[in-house]
């Protein structure tokens, strides 16, 4: 791993204010998508990762994007 | 030894940071929980170990934290990988490089930027996502982002070198 993710990762434990503010002011332009499944939503996703998405979609609130159209994004988060 | 701080103050002192580290890591909170534990274990056993003279106390810290993650991820095989943004590669080496002032100097760094080469790497490198992901957030084609992300690591590398 480079220096550089070597220092973000360390951000993580010692959180320098400085680059605080930066990641805060970056994250506030691009606000992240991406959540955990809940454990009930966890029982619809097979081992293989493969989702039900007719189970999930009667636990989730029907979400409508700026167009209007409604759709039920499943983003698993990718972050560990 | 650290003979500065006993393991209560030692507990008192780093919980938060190693907590909210590992909670940055990982995504149950309960895991979270069992592994800060496991973290204190491992700090109060090897403490005996601990040499002030190649890295500071929190440093070392932060290795034992950032290694019981990894740790973690192994035994778990969740995804199975383990995450970009940690390493298991267990060199001490990299301990001189983690420091305040560094991460001073990284911010300093990334200021000196383009905004949108500031935002690759933070996006990239503190968020974790891919160069892909990168690229459609900030609605740029993959090429030009994987260009963008080369000049700025090459950029900060410069600068942080200096």
């Amino acid at each position: 791993m480079n220096k550089i993710a070597r220092l973000f990762d360390y951000q993580k434990y010692e959180s320098n204010s400085e680059l605080a503010d930066i990641i805060s002011d970056v994250e506030s332009r691009y606000p992240d998508k991406r959540r955990a499944l809940s454990d009930d939503e966890l029982e619809f996703v097979a081992a293989a990762g493969i989702p039900d998405q007719a189970g999930m979609k009667e636990l989730r609130p029907k979400e409508k994007n700026k167009a209007g159209v409604v759709s039920n994004p499943i983003i698993p988060d990718k972050r560990p | 030894m650290s003979g500065a701080l006993s393991k209560e103050e030692i507990y008192l002192q780093y919980k938060d940071k190693v907590f909210a580290y590992i909670r940055n890591h990982v995504n149950s909170p309960e895991d979270a929980e069992d592994l800060c534990a496991d973290v204190f274990v491992k700090i109060y056993q090897k403490l005996d170990t601990y040499d002030s003279s190649k890295a500071s106390i929190s440093t070392w810290i932060y290795s034992v934290t950032s290694n019981t993650v990894i740790d973690f991820y192994r035994t778990n095989h969740i995804h199975s990988e383990i995450p970009e943004d940690l390493t298991d590669e267990r060199s001490t080496v990299e301990e001189e490089v983690l420091s305040q002032e560094n991460l001073s100097l990284l911010a300093k760094a990334l200021k000196d930027l383009p905004q949108e080469q500031m935002d690759i790497i933070v996006l990239r490198y503190y968020k974790g996502y891919t160069l892909q992901e990168v690229a459609e957030l900030m609605h740029l084609s993959y090429g030009v982002t994987k260009l963008r992300h080369r000049e700025a690591l090459g950029r900060l590398n410069e600068m942080l070198a200096s």
